[in-house]
């Protein structure tokens, strides 16, 4: 199960996972930079395309044509996760490229999802930054359980907002799920909310339904829920207000879906990042002194940072 | 995480208890504008009878926290074995701010309606421009002038007026000028 891949971690690497609900918010732009920008200081880094359906981290990270990808490792038995990874511009810097070419990469199955989080799980060498597409699916989600660090990516914009708070409703209920079964109580909970005829509006209410039923449960649900704690990042800013948006939007996830949301940085707008796009070249490593790349190296300091990194689980 | 309702005013606001006057001023402004109708946080997830709720509780908890002789008897209900000193109020600028006194705290008087619109901000340029009652009658309320104001039932709604702009309770604020008037004339 995804819940016991969490067990016995004892090695130094970290994981980050860069999602959020909207496509085209930039959470590939966003991972992959923060990779360069921590290869920059000499840390080892694995980047990871888990964009299973629409994988372009390769691009981002000026890599044509990757020689092995994840589709190789996922049909081939026996093989590593680290034997697919490939060299990119930065020395330190290795990716495991997402597949155009295997028809299923975007349906993987369960044993399939399953063997690549175990690998990812046992790459032990400095961060390993997974970027895990747009939506909700479960092929997305399930990367975040096994992170220490979820980190969540929105424009301020209505659509990516909306999406953001989907996004967090379903990767904390997939997480409290695991949790459930962990502890026993999915039984109490289905029987809480069929009981009751209705679907609680939000995690705190689902809270309030269990701490009705058995204040006990109620309380590992609490547990697990405190160790739940995404940053979130806001791109392409335009407004100096965007940064109290992300404050706004942390208090308004405090208060209504019981989430502790860590509001990292914003990084702003910038035209530049289609060209470089085009060109194939890093977006940091083409335009190192603009106030987006300024903005990256804050967000990648503070996400180091953070003292108590909190295993998603 | 406790709910809305179990929150203290220090946690609605996102303040520690010891926050200074200031502190609670940008944290009531930025409560303000996440709740504000329209605001992009609150888009389609907070519903318009849970916004009313939480404006007026973040109003409550302004009032409260604003105001040094109600901050201090909120702290003291929230940790009695603590005595802690009246806190210093600041407006805006920064400048120390004239404390309403004991015997004005009254809701109603010239006093205190100033120094709530200095705590959060307002020019009576602004109020004048938004409840379009003239700076005159504004200045006269603020001064206790009221000879330069209509009489009656009109004095009643510019008061009213200037209340609900200040986001404090129009009805408690006129009855309460009303029976501060009936208790100076006997």
């Amino acid at each position: 199960m995804i819940s016991n891949l969490a067990e016995g971690a004892k090695s130094p690497r970290r994981i980050w996972s860069v999602g959020g609900g909207k496509g085209g918010t930039g959470k590939t732009f966003i991972a992959a930079n923060l990779g360069l920008l921590l290869s920059e200081n000499h840390l080892r880094v694995n980047m990871i395309d888990a964009d299973l359906g629409a994988p372009n981290l390769h691009t981002f990270l000026g890599v044509r044509k990757p020689h092995l990808t994840l589709g190789d490792f996922i049909y081939k038995k026996g093989g590593t996760l680290a034997e697919v990874m490939s060299d990119t511009c930065r020395p330190g810097l290795k990716l495991a490229a997402g597949s155009n070419q295997h028809l299923y990469m975007a349906n993987l199955r369960y044993f399939q999802k399953l063997k690549l989080l175990r690998h990812i799980k046992k790459l032990n060498h400095g961060h390993t930054i997974i970027d895990t597409g747009g939506g909700i699916y479960f092929n997305g989600l399930d990367f975040f359980p096994i992170s220490d660090l979820g980190v969540l990516v929105i424009n301020p914009d209505p659509a990516s907002i909306e999406n953001a708070y989907q996004f967090l409703r379903s990767v904390t209920l997939r997480i409290l799920k695991f949790s459930v079964r962990e502890h026993e109580i999915d039984a109490l909970i289905k029987r809480t909310v069929e009981g009751r005829h209705r679907v609680p509006k939000s995690i705190q209410g689902l809270l309030e339904l269990v701490h009705s039923e058995d204040p006990n449960s109620a309380e590992l649900l609490v547990e697990a829920l405190a160790k739940i704690r995404p940053c979130l990042i806001i791109n392409k800013a335009r407004r100096e207000d965007d940064a109290l948006l992300g404050k706004s939007i942390v208090d308004v996830v405090r208060k209504y879906l019981a989430i502790d949301l860590r509001f990292v940085g914003v990084v702003p707008y910038d035209g530049k990042v289609d060209l470089s796009l085009k060109n194939l070249t890093p977006y940091v490593s083409a335009h190192p002194n603009s106030r987006a790349t300024y903005a990256l190296r804050v967000v990648a300091d503070r996400l180091l940072s953070f003292e108590s990194v909190c295993r998603l689980n | 995480m406790k709910g809305l309702n179990e929150m203290t005013f220090y946690e609605l606001l996102n303040l520690q208890q010891d926050a200074s006057p200031q502190e609670i001023q940008e944290a009531y402004r930025l409560a303000m504008a996440t709740y504000q109708p329209g605001s992009l946080a609150t888009y389609t997830l907070v519903s318009e009878d849970e916004r009313q709720e939480i404006l007026g509780r973040i109003e409550e908890a302004f009032r409260e926290l604003s105001h040094p002789l109600k901050r201090h008897r909120y702290d003291q209900k929230l940790h009695p074995e603590k005595l802690a000193k009246p806190q210093e109020s600041c407006s805006e600028g920064g400048q120390q701010q004239e404390e309403p006194e004991e015997n004005e705290y009254s809701l109603s008087s010239g006093q205190y309606l100033k120094y709530v619109r200095n705590m959060k901000g307002l020019s009576l340029k602004r109020i004048s421009e938004d409840t379009r009652v003239s700076i005159r009658y504004l200045e006269a309320l603020e001064g206790e002038d009221y000879g330069k104001l209509p009489q009656g039932a009109y004095l009643g709604f510019i008061l009213g007026t200037y209340a609900r702009a200040l986001n404090l309770d129009p009805q408690s604020v006129v009855q309460d000028f009303k029976s501060r008037q009936l208790a100076s004339s006997q």
